[in-house]
């Protein structure tokens, strides 16, 4: 391989302090995928503990902790900043043709913030643990003896400001840095998806900070705000609480419907459909994410009049979302579609985010959210929209750009059974999960009631099935790293500018300022078996 | 050997990832509005907290709402106002390449932080000694009750109406006339509201568990006054919290300045955090009148 | 209920419907799950199709289609927006319905602590939820075919109140009350259309005086509310008939067999009081509830204790509860002779929360006394100096 980003400076302190957005993004990559390992394997625990209704692997106290930490961890240490910070960081700037984000040490900093922000998360685990689910309501969060409340939520607000400079230099890249002749609707879809994220980063995580700022203050100071022996209102922090992390939820869908156009297109090899649709939606997604947070809250002493006014907007945010669906079919009609990794990824998505979506309608009415709301089918309806999407996506987008980022390839054969072990584990998982609440399984409990073990059962063998798939693909792909192919330059047929660089991209990203043209016109593009890649018909190469 | 990008084109402030000076400073100008529009957000989760708790209880903020020393509390928005001044004179004198101006600028505005911070150490400490902070009713880390029943009303006499009950507090003990006024034990007993908020024990709703029809009567205005400066220690805490971080800012500026770094081509640095600390002078002016001034008598 | 059954809906997905709202929710869970089944089917039919069609092989490349079709697009917008309205107006009515309560209630005090249910009913009984050798009534009984509001509060944290089989659930919010509604037919359990679920739910209930024929349904907590969270749950017992519930609450409440509250009241604090609360004389380690009575009705001074200062109490029901159940609250000071108490003293050097530890709010003595044990002492300490002084 020629020289490039990985071979352009060599030791610890040349990593350490890089400021260089491909090396932040590995790093970030590495980051987030070890906190899924960790919440992760704790989700396996809680799987074992439920193959029987009673207390048999652990006590009453560690489930809860398990059940928390599990939470916290893959909504604050691994979902959110998973795409934006390893993928977004690693492809934006190269997509967009320039040499870096626009805050070089800002990345950076957002990078170690995430460092700290997870050490404090994870110290909490050592301050005697967490429990009280991931949302920490109060005023059981207020509750004495449980001081690692205030090392989570010290994380948690760390983290926040992680993700707050992620998306502020995203938004000044996307403004300031896009190459004469990219206007806004001649972007890749990614971009879009990306941009809206930023905005929902910059706008929602605050409101979390203080959150977190008011729930320690409460504890440490008793201010009275969220607990009523002190005259406080514990609805009040929820309504807080939602108010970021319901756009935070979108923060983590938005960059994967993003790849996953990316992913339509490319391997359809036709030019996506509906393109101001789909980048319309993204911002109109964004804009109504912060208007339905009270949709979480059903059941929790609001007015039937708040109720009525956050249903009717929840099923506003629902069409854009379906919208972006039909586009991708439309894309492949007609197209020449071809079923490697990344595509058996999106295909995955669309199937299993179609289930996650349409399951939140029935959380979305009022009526049908009294019986449903606290039972497994919320935690069944969010794993599809969150792991069945955002981290498929993620998947796929890793298998996607992997050979740019590596310069290796996987191998395709693995790639297919990993991704097959993955969708069917994951659908005996959480399908199962969906009967459970119906049924009237509440969540969050560490014993069940006899007559659901049957389905719990089904559930904990799916979930060991998506382990093996997800091990699977660990292991393939980092077994890539020392053995796989050297990858061309293009290795799918992608039409976006990352594929006009070397796999992996020199220091600078371009040795030749790459020429901008339409994102999704493959029409100059045809397959050199020689490479094994995609070259531009005219012959010129970056 | 660290993996730094070279700046290899024209002046040696521009990022290699720029094609020009103007591009960098815009970039970084919209990059700092942004920060200040969390900064924004961030402050109004406070006062939405603020919002709730007033509307639900408008006699308790006006009550203790006169603890706090207005005029301190208007001496610090005058500093502040000037600090906003100097920092806008020396972003002026940085762009005009005015070295010793800027200087002189930059330290006159962390004057006007120190001040700031003088004066909300005055009113903290008055604070303090008169156990206005930890009046929440239990602290939940250390489990301790943060009174001591004895300690506050060491020379007051209670006793039950048969006997002498009405013994006024001994105002000398505290020396603020203002929250010897709020311990007034004259006070008519009025209904409390009901509804949200503590929890009235042998209340029961209508047409249960029988009660004899009377009520637990406390002044309203001594209830739950804990809230009030549960807020306003968290929202002056945090504003003053960001002063510091501003005036770290102008120090980490100045001295760049004094070292040569700025130039009438590139003070961008400057600019920025003239923005930060408008913005935290801002923060101030929506605080000041909220807080200070919701229940003003003047000639008290 | 077996899988096949579940593929069709609400007969196999959710519990069997034993509310009169129940079918109205489950009516709208059909709907928008065979809606859901028709799009699902549709997108994932579609994607197959393609999938297969236009795979890409020699000889076949991809054939030039628009990008982009203002008509269909609109369409395929326009068309799930007027689907989801009738969706949302019926969720909302439904909604309504479910939490709006009927006038003519039976209430049910429900209390949720940390980690169990109290159900105090009209009639004066108070049960636990689950079943224990001295509490052996427990449970939430509700009459048949009549519309019940259970009256919610809770202890200290937020808890949740769900019956699956009502379609019911409503927070636990301290600091306020919450209610829920509901009318449960009763099913003989020996008729043939009767459907258990769970099916271990029990159908009768065995009592020292009879066998009570019940519909038992699962009562969940479903709010996070810590170690004991999932351990919470008890049942609703729909009695054969009003009288058959009332009779087997009179059971349940015989349990003391006295003639007045104030004499149970006076078994209660000698039991569970009167250790460290005298009924006369100086107390040494607390105040002594029992001549209380000679202020009754009077205005007394006391430290409040949220805000630290004196506040004039009416001596009655009120305070005594407040500061039975509360000790800190509300501090007098002083007893009622004006002399400095012994305890007092206690206070003043800080053992108070060691006290406190020992109360009644401190200890087990809330399961065995309850709510209903605090109404009849307050009734023994009012009479108190009325019996002694005549």
């Amino acid at each position: 391989m020629k020289d490039n980003y990985l071979t352009h400076s060599r030791g610890f302190l040349s990593w350490a302090l890089t400021l260089d957005h491909k090396r932040i993004g590995l790093m970030y990559l590495v980051a987030v995928l070890s906190s899924f390992l960790v919440a992760g394997i704790m989700a396996l625990m809680i799987r074992a503990e439920h193959l029987a209704p009673g207390a048999d692997l652990v006590d009453a106290d560690t489930y809860n902790r398990l059940m928390t930490l599990h939470g916290a961890i893959m909504v604050f240490l691994f979902i959110i900043p998973s795409i934006p910070g390893a993928l977004g960081n690693f492809v934006l700037p190269i997509m967009l043709g320039a040499k870096d984000v626009a805050f070089p040490k800002l990345n950076l900093c957002s990078f170690y913030l995430w460092i700290v922000g997870a050490l404090l998360a994870v110290g909490s685990i050592a301050a005697g643990g967490v429990d009280g689910g991931w949302t920490f309501y109060t005023p059981y969060s207020l509750q004495d003896g449980r001081i690692g409340v205030i090392g989570m939520t010290m994380g948690v607000f760390i983290l926040g400001f992680s993700s707050i400079f992620t998306g502020l230099n995203f938004v000044v890249t996307i403004h300031r840095l896009r190459p004469p002749g990219m206007t806004w609707f001649r972007m890749p879809l990614f971009l879009w998806g990306i941009y809206a994220t930023a905005i929902l980063q910059i706008l929602a995580t605050p409101v979390i900070g203080i959150t977190m700022l008011l729930l320690i203050a409460e504890r440490v100071m008793g201010i009275g705000i969220f607990d009523p022996a002190l005259g406080g209102d514990p609805v009040l922090f929820q309504h807080f609480f939602w108010f970021y992390s319901h756009p935070a939820v979108y923060i983590m869908i938005l960059p994967g419907l993003a790849i996953i156009s990316e992913l339509i297109a490319t391997f359809s090899h036709k030019h996506i459909f509906g393109y101001s649709f789909i980048a319309f939606s993204s911002v109109a997604i964004a804009v109504f994410s912060f208007l339905v947070w009270g949709h979480h809250m059903f059941t929790s002493g609001m007015s039937p009049l708040a109720a009525m006014i956050f249903s009717a907007l929840t099923y506003s945010v629902s069409i854009p979302t379906a919208v972006k669906i039909f586009n991708w079919l439309a894309t492949m009609y007609k197209g020449s579609i071809s079923f490697q990794t990344p595509m058996l990824y999106a295909l995955a998505f669309i199937f299993l985010f179609t289930i996650g979506g349409l399951t939140g309608i029935f959380l979305g009415s009022l009526s049908t959210d009294v019986h449903l709301h606290d039972t497994y089918f919320v935690v069944a309806h969010f794993h599809y929209v969150m792991m069945g999407g955002t981290v498929i996506a993620m998947l796929g987008g890793l298998h996607y750009w992997w050979p740019k980022m590596t310069g290796r390839m996987y191998s395709e054969f693995w790639g297919r059974i990993g991704c097959l072990l993955v969708f069917v584990g994951f659908n005996l998982t959480f399908f199962s999960q969906f009967l459970l609440g119906s049924l009237g399984m509440p969540r969050r409990y560490h014993t069940y009631a006899a007559e659901f073990q049957s389905i719990h059962v089904a559930s904990s063998i799916g979930s060991f099935t998506l382990a093996a798939g997800l091990f699977i693909t660990l292991f393939y792909l980092v077994h890539s790293l020392f053995r796989g192919a050297i990858a061309p330059a293009n290795p799918w047929g992608g039409a976006t500018l990352e594929w006009h660089c070397t796999s992996p991209p020199p220091h600078d990203n371009f040795s030749v300022a790459p020429t901008v043209g339409d994102p999704y016109d493959y029409s100059d593009l045809s397959y050199d078996p020689a490479t094994g890649g995609w070259v531009s018909k005219a012959g010129a190469k970056a | 050997m660290s993996d730094d990008h070279g700046h290899g084109h024209g002046d040696p402030n521009l990022a290699h990832h720029w094609d020009t000076m103007d591009q960098q400073v815009h970039a970084g100008k919209f990059g700092m509005w942004l920060f200040l529009s969390t900064e924004v957000l961030l402050f109004a989760g406070l006062f939405c907290a603020y919002c709730v708790y007033r509307g639900l209880h408008p006699e308790v903020f006006a009550e203790a709402s006169k603890v706090l020393n207005w005029k301190l509390g208007a001496l610090n928005t005058v500093i502040l106002l000037a600090s906003s001044f100097t920092m806008a004179m020396g972003v002026r004198a940085a762009q005009l390449g005015n070295k010793s101006q800027t200087s002189l600028m930059l330290v006159l505005t962390l004057c006007g932080a120190g001040g700031f911070m003088v004066v909300k150490a005055i009113e903290y400490n008055e604070k303090f000694e008169h156990g206005t902070v930890w009046i929440g009713h239990k602290n939940s880390i250390t489990g301790d009750y943060n009174y001591s029943p004895q300690d506050k009303f060491k020379d007051v006499e209670y006793a039950y109406p048969a006997e002498a009950a009405e013994a006024a507090p001994d105002e000398s003990e505290h020396g603020d006339p203002k929250l010897a006024a709020l311990l007034d034990t004259t006070v008519t007993p009025i209904e409390p509201k009901l509804g949200g908020g503590i929890v009235q024990p042998g209340v029961a709703p209508s047409g249960l568990a029988s009660d004899d029809g009377k009520r637990v009567t406390t002044a309203p205005k001594l209830q739950n006054m804990h809230i009030f400066f549960g807020i306003y220690f968290v929202m002056t805490g945090t504003h003053g919290l960001h002063v510091i971080i501003g005036a770290i800012a102008i120090i980490w500026v100045l001295i760049r300045n004094i070292r040569g770094d700025f130039t009438p081509k590139y003070n961008l640095p400057v600019d920025l955090v003239g923005l930060y600390w408008h913005l935290v002078d801002l923060i101030w002016i929506f605080l000041f009148p909220l807080l200070y001034l919701i229940n003003l008598d003047p000639w008290n | 209920m077996s899988l096949w059954d579940a593929l069709f809906g609400s007969e196999g997905q959710l519990p069997p419907k034993l509310s009169t709202t129940a079918a109205e929710v489950d009516w709208l869970y059909d709907y928008i799950y065979w809606w859901c089944v028709f799009f699902f089917i549709l997108i994932v039919a579609v994607m197959a199709y393609f999938m297969w069609r236009y795979r890409r092989r020699p000889g076949h490349s991809a054939q030039p289609s628009p990008s982009h079709h203002l008509g269909i697009e609109l369409i395929w917008s326009v068309i799930p927006t007027i689907l989801i309205i009738p969706i949302f107006y019926w969720g909302f009515t439904g909604f309504v319905a479910l939490q709006q309560a009927p006038a003519d209630c039976y209430k049910i005090e429900v209390e949720a602590y940390q980690w169990s249910w109290k159900f105090r009913y009209p009639t004066g009984a108070n049960l636990g939820n689950k079943e224990t050798p001295d509490a052996p009534y427990f449970g939430l009984h509700v009459p048949p075919g009549r519309n019940v509001q259970v009256i919610l509060s809770s202890d200290n944290v937020l808890h949740s109140f769900y019956v699956p089989n009502f379609r019911v659930k409503n927070d636990v919010v301290p600091g306020r009350y919450t209610s829920a509604w509901f009318n449960a037919p009763y099913v003989d359990p020996d008729s043939p259309e009767f459907e258990n679920w769970p099916p271990e739910a029990p159908t009768r209930l065995e009592t020292k005086n009879g066998i009570y024929k019940v519909n038992a349904h699962r009562l969940f907590c479903t709010e996070y509310c810590g170690t004991g969270h999932s351990t919470m749950d008890s049942w609703v017992f729909v009695h054969e008939s009003e009288e058959k519930l009332q009779q087997y609450l009179k059971e349940a409440n015989d349990l003391w067999g006295k003639e007045t509250l104030a004499e149970v009241g006076a078994e209660l604090y000698a039991k569970n009081c009167a250790s460290c609360h005298l009924k006369a004389g100086q107390g040494v380690v607390a105040p002594i509830f029992g001549r209380l009575s000679d202020n009754w009705g009077k205005e007394i001074t006391v430290i409040d204790g949220a805000s630290n200062q004196p506040v004039k109490v009416t001596v009655g029901r009120d305070y005594v509860l407040q500061s039975i159940q509360d000790p800190g609250s509300q501090l007098a000071l002083k007893d009622y002779n004006d002399q400095g108490t012994p305890w007092a003293n206690n206070m003043q050097q800080g053992l108070y929360p060691t006290l406190e530890a020992e109360s009644y709010k401190g200890t087990e003595k809330q399961q065995f006394v309850g709510k209903n044990g605090l109404d009849a002492i307050v009734a023994f300490i009012e009479s108190v100096n009325k019996q002694e002084d005549k």
